[in-house]
């Protein structure tokens, strides 16, 4: 009795230690993991992924376009030169990795994830065991010190040398009254000349019906969404040069090849660009 | 054939490719799809057939991260048309039955990886899931072992408490504050220790800690120990909620202040208390006057009253002398504790402020009244014999009584009320009081002013003389003089001659300014002579008793007749009948050689009474001048009364005894009339005119028949 108070009075006092991971509550990240078809998820992020394809039946193409994306933006920037990432809300390692595709590109690439949530970094942790180039750093994305000035990541990156900034599908669940402009500036500041910034954000631009569904399934997650229009995302790349085509529909940047039908930049979902540090 | 192949190939990546993601890059995808269409055209070729490189092609979509149903589908769908094909063109027996187990064994390599691929990541996910509880656990248990650090060896005691108050955890620290052990406070109802006169309020302060929007509670607070002692403590206290935002615990913080609460004390006590006595000191006293003058919300009343007695023990000095400092320190205690004693459970406060001076301060609410009782009883407490070396001494104080109404005046002022009418108490003897008042202070305050700067005046010349005739009773002729001193003050005005005097003797310009008058009337005296030989008039000089008992008063009158070179019997010193009275040395020296020296004495501010008879006799005396009040006193009264008879016998013996008789201060012919008539021979006053400058006189000297003296 006293035992179980006590640690209520321990947890309760102290709120900056984590509690047992609770698997009963979904998460974003493997929800994605779901919808991109894989299998590093739970039965309360399968039911959530369910009435996330209710909303927007379209969910799992807008998922893989939007891992396209982040593999070509990864590959532009390596072919720019840049051979070191710092990803920013990495989630679960799925398939096709930042590290993997610029890796598999440029070996001596070297790549910092960041996650906050418990189980994606565990899981990371165990994924990057013997990669003596990639690493993660568990923290919030909204407190930028806390990523730019941990060990590893200034272990993992040279800031004199350009980085690849990756902020792919992340923003969304950075509400305006974290000022998600003054959080990017703060990453922007640390950054070398030439770096360049890859972002891609759940729009209203595109099938707001539909993305007014997925705001209200994920209203009660622990991750809720703050969809953006464009000129809002386009405001995210201040201090930097937004490069061709611009934000756009994640299909319509740099595509490989004609468009299937199931690309459909309509119901992509998802705005993407890249930007470059002046 | 070829042509076939690559048409099958383009089909399979055009359909596979929106079904999932694939890390791959697209060559990569694509020699991966070609590379299994010519391996499953191999093995639909062989003899016997080989299903394996099927097999291995469903398989290798899993690898590939097609796991969606839909990449299964897209696959079957174009494989099956495909591979139809392919079996129909090399021309062998049951084309679409090879087909079709082809496609099985596809579906079943996808099938078999799939689910070894799901436990796979399955696998996986579960250890990243465990090793996030490790993980969370070992910070937990660190900062577990952190706090748990914090809370034994913290110097605070610390107490977690349910909200109905029962301790779940006590530290060491609160168990040595309240003399126990830890686990014996476990369980206990933290309102046990709590104080029976604050509990009711804390208990209150915790419950409303529990409201929404509160702060932390942070209270100076006594506790009782096990052992019934208390001790001060500071609480601060929060409480800690669930995740449902409802309070569940008590954090109580609890720091001892007890140990800094007695070093403050004690230091306070020695800065504020008389070491001797251990009575309140000086500093005590004033601090407590300042509190209770100042309106406070939870002080006296503004006009409430305040008694200040300020007593000085009489003749402590010769007490202190004759039994020994060692009996003076115990009479003090024992005066200490007898004050103490009489104020006991009023509201007064007695302090030794210095030596053998002592304080009351006396709050009389609304009420000043009872000072009369309240000094006679100190000293009736006071003349209680106490048997100290071998005697019993009894002792009297002078006491200075002051009032000061709250809100009206400041401390300080309450002190010099109270010592300025201590000295004046003591100023009529011993064992007397005096209570402070207004016009005497004013009055005394202007005239301690005067008396300090007299010095400097008399230095810096401010000081004339003025010069008195005297005239003939009997036909009103000039027949003497006498000096004044006036000080022509740039503030006060003009300030006669008695004043001059009387403002000397408060300080030590009574010596200087009898040597200045003596030294003035030599040199006026030197100049008449010159100018009319043996008709000058001696000149009266009167002197105070402090004056005359001046041990170099002989000396000063000889220098000034020698430096103005005249006969001494020029100079005639009136002496106060109170310094012809004294025993003292000096003044009988004084006198003694003075007279020998041929200078003329007269007995100054005579009364009627035995004493100056008794004077006549022992001095060489020229005249008897009556002191003034006198002589109104008798022009105020009955003619037939016996203030008037007296004075008219005294007169007529001195007449017998053939001395002088001069008479101040005369303001009518009636006077002048019944003094001549009881044979009194010289007289001044308004009614012969005020005192004037040496050149008027020298021209009445210049009119004046030779005369005898005075």
């Amino acid at each position: 009795m006293h035992r179980e108070v006590w640690e209520r009075a321990v947890t309760g006092a102290l709120d900056w230690v984590p509690k047992n991971v609770d698997i009963t509550m979904p998460s974003a990240a493997r929800l994605y993991d779901y919808l991109l078809g894989g299998g590093h998820n739970f039965d309360a992020d399968r039911t959530l992924a369910n009435r996330f394809l209710v909303a927007q039946p379209n969910a799992k193409n807008i998922a893989r376009l939007n891992r396209e994306f982040l593999r070509r933006a990864v590959l532009f920037m390596v072919e720019n030169g840049i051979r070191q990432f710092l990803d920013i809300g990495s989630g679960i390692p799925t398939v096709g990795n930042v590290h993997e595709v610029a890796q598999h590109a440029a070996p001596e690439s070297r790549v910092v994830y960041v996650d906050y949530e418990d189980v994606a970094v565990a899981h990371s942790e165990l994924i990057l065991i013997d990669n003596e180039r990639a690493t993660i750093v568990q923290a919030d994305l909204t407190r930028p010190a806390d990523v730019l000035d941990a060990p590893e990541t200034r272990r993992m990156l040279d800031f004199d040398q350009p980085i690849g900034l990756l902020m792919v599908g992340v923003f969304h669940f950075v509400f305006p009254d974290k000022d998600p402009v003054g959080i990017v500036r703060r990453y922007r500041d640390a950054l070398a000349p030439g770096s360049a910034l890859a972002i891609s954000h759940f729009t209203s631009d595109l099938m707001p019906a539909e993305m007014a569904g997925i705001v209200e399934v994920m209203k009660g997650s622990r991750d809720p969404i703050h969809p953006r229009s464009r000129e809002e995302i386009v405001e995210l790349f201040t201090g930097f040069d937004i490069l061709e085509p611009g934000v756009v529909p994640t299909p319509l940047w740099h595509p490989q090849g004609p468009l299937a039908p199931d690309d459909d930049p309509n119901r992509a979902g998802i705005l993407a660009g890249v930007g470059r540090k002046r | 054939m070829p042509h076939d192949r690559s048409a099958l190939v383009a089909a399979w990546l055009r359909a596979l490719a929106p079904t999932g993601f694939t890390p791959l890059p697209l060559p990569e995808f694509e020699h991966l799809v070609e590379t299994h269409v010519h391996a499953m055209a191999a093995g639909l070729a062989a003899d016997p057939m080989s299903t394996l490189a099927a097999r291995r092609t469903g398989a290798a979509l899993i690898d590939a991260s097609f796991t969606d149903a839909e990449s299964l589908r897209a696959t079957l769908c174009v494989l099956g048309t495909g591979l139809l094909d392919l079996a129909e063109a090399d021309g062998r027996p049951d084309p679409a039955a090879r087909a079709f187990e082809m496609l099985a064994a596809v579906g079943a390599g996808y099938t078999a990886r799939l689910r070894d691929w799901l436990f796979d990541q399955q696998e996986e996910v579960k250890q990243a899931l465990q090793r996030a509880n490790v993980e969370a656990a070992r910070r937990l248990k660190r900062t577990e072992a952190w706090f748990r650090e914090v809370f034994v060896r913290a110097a605070v005691g610390i107490a977690i408490s349910d909200v109905d108050g029962r301790l779940a955890q006590a530290n060491p620290a609160l168990a040595d504050i309240l003399g126990c052990q830890p686990e014996e406070l476990v369980g206990r109802s933290i309102e046990e220790f709590f104080h029976s006169q604050e509990a009711a309020d804390l208990r209150a302060d915790y419950h409303d800690l529990g409201t929404v929007g509160s702060k932390p509670l942070r209270r100076r607070r006594r506790l009782v120990r096990t052992d019934g002692q208390l001790v001060w403590v500071y609480l601060a206290v929060s409480v800690l909620r669930d995740s449902d935002d409802v309070p569940t615990l008590h954090l109580t913080m609890v720091e001892n202040v007890s140990d800094l609460h007695l070093l403050q004390d004690l230091t306070s006590y020695q800065a504020l208390h008389d070491v001797l006595t251990g009575l309140p000191n000086r500093q005590y006293l004033l601090s407590q006057l300042q509190s209770q003058l100042a309106e406070q919300p939870a002080g006296p009343a503004a006009g409430d009253h305040v008694t200040l007695y300020h007593l000085d023990l009489d003749g402590f000095a010769a007490i202190n002398h004759g039994l020994g400092p060692d009996h003076g320190d115990r009479l003090l205690q024992v005066v200490a504790r007898r004050l103490e004693n009489q104020f006991a459970g009023q509201r007064a406060l007695v302090a030794r402020l210095t030596g053998d001076e002592f304080a009351v301060l006396y709050s009389a609410g609304s009420d000043p009244s009872g000072v009369l009782a309240t000094v006679a009883e100190i000293n009736e407490q006071l003349f209680e014999p106490v048997h100290i070396g071998g005697g019993g001494v009894g002792l009297s104080a002078s006491i200075g009584v002051a009032h000061g109404v709250v809100g009206e005046i400041d401390p300080f002022e309450l002190l010099r009320r109270a010592d300025v009418s201590l000295r004046r108490a003591q100023a009529t003897g011993k064992r007397q009081w005096f209570q402070f008042d207004h016009h005497r202070d004013d009055f005394d305050r202007r005239r301690a002013t005067l008396a300090a700067t007299l010095s400097g005046a008399l230095e810096f010349g401010e000081l004339t003389t003025l010069w008195q005739p005297w005239h003939s009773l009997v036909d009103g002729a000039f027949v003497g003089v006498s000096v004044r001193a006036t000080w022509d003050h740039p503030e006060h005005g003009r300030i006669g001659h008695a004043e001059c005097l009387a403002l000397a003797e408060m300080t030590g310009a009574a010596v200087p300014l009898a040597a200045w008058l003596v030294d003035a009337t030599c040199q006026q005296a030197g100049e008449w002579f010159d100018r009319f030989g043996d008709a000058t008039p001696p000149i009266g000089v009167g002197l105070t008793v402090s004056q005359v008992a001046d041990p170099d008063l002989v000396g000063t009158i000889r220098t000034a007749i020698e430096k103005a070179d005249i006969r001494p019997n020029l100079l005639c010193l009136g002496i106060p009948t109170a310094a012809l009275a004294t025993e003292d040395g000096d003044t009988r020296d004084n006198l003694g050689v003075l007279t020998s020296m041929g200078v003329l004495v007269l007995l100054g501010e005579a009364g009627v009474g035995p004493l100056e008879l008794a004077l006549l006799d022992e001095w060489p005396l020229t005249a008897v001048q009556f002191a003034e009040p006198l002589v109104r006193s008798v022009a105020g009264v009955d003619p037939e009364s016996r203030l008037v008879r007296t004075t008219g016998a005294m007169v007529r013996t001195l007449g017998d005894t053939a001395l002088a008789v001069a008479v101040p201060g005369l303001c009518s012919a009636a006077e002048i009339e019944w003094w001549r008539s009881v044979g009194a021979r010289a007289g001044c006053g308004p009614y012969y005119g005020h005192p004037v400058p040496a050149a008027e006189l020298t021209v009445k000297l210049a009119d004046r028949p030779a005369r005898g003296r005075p």
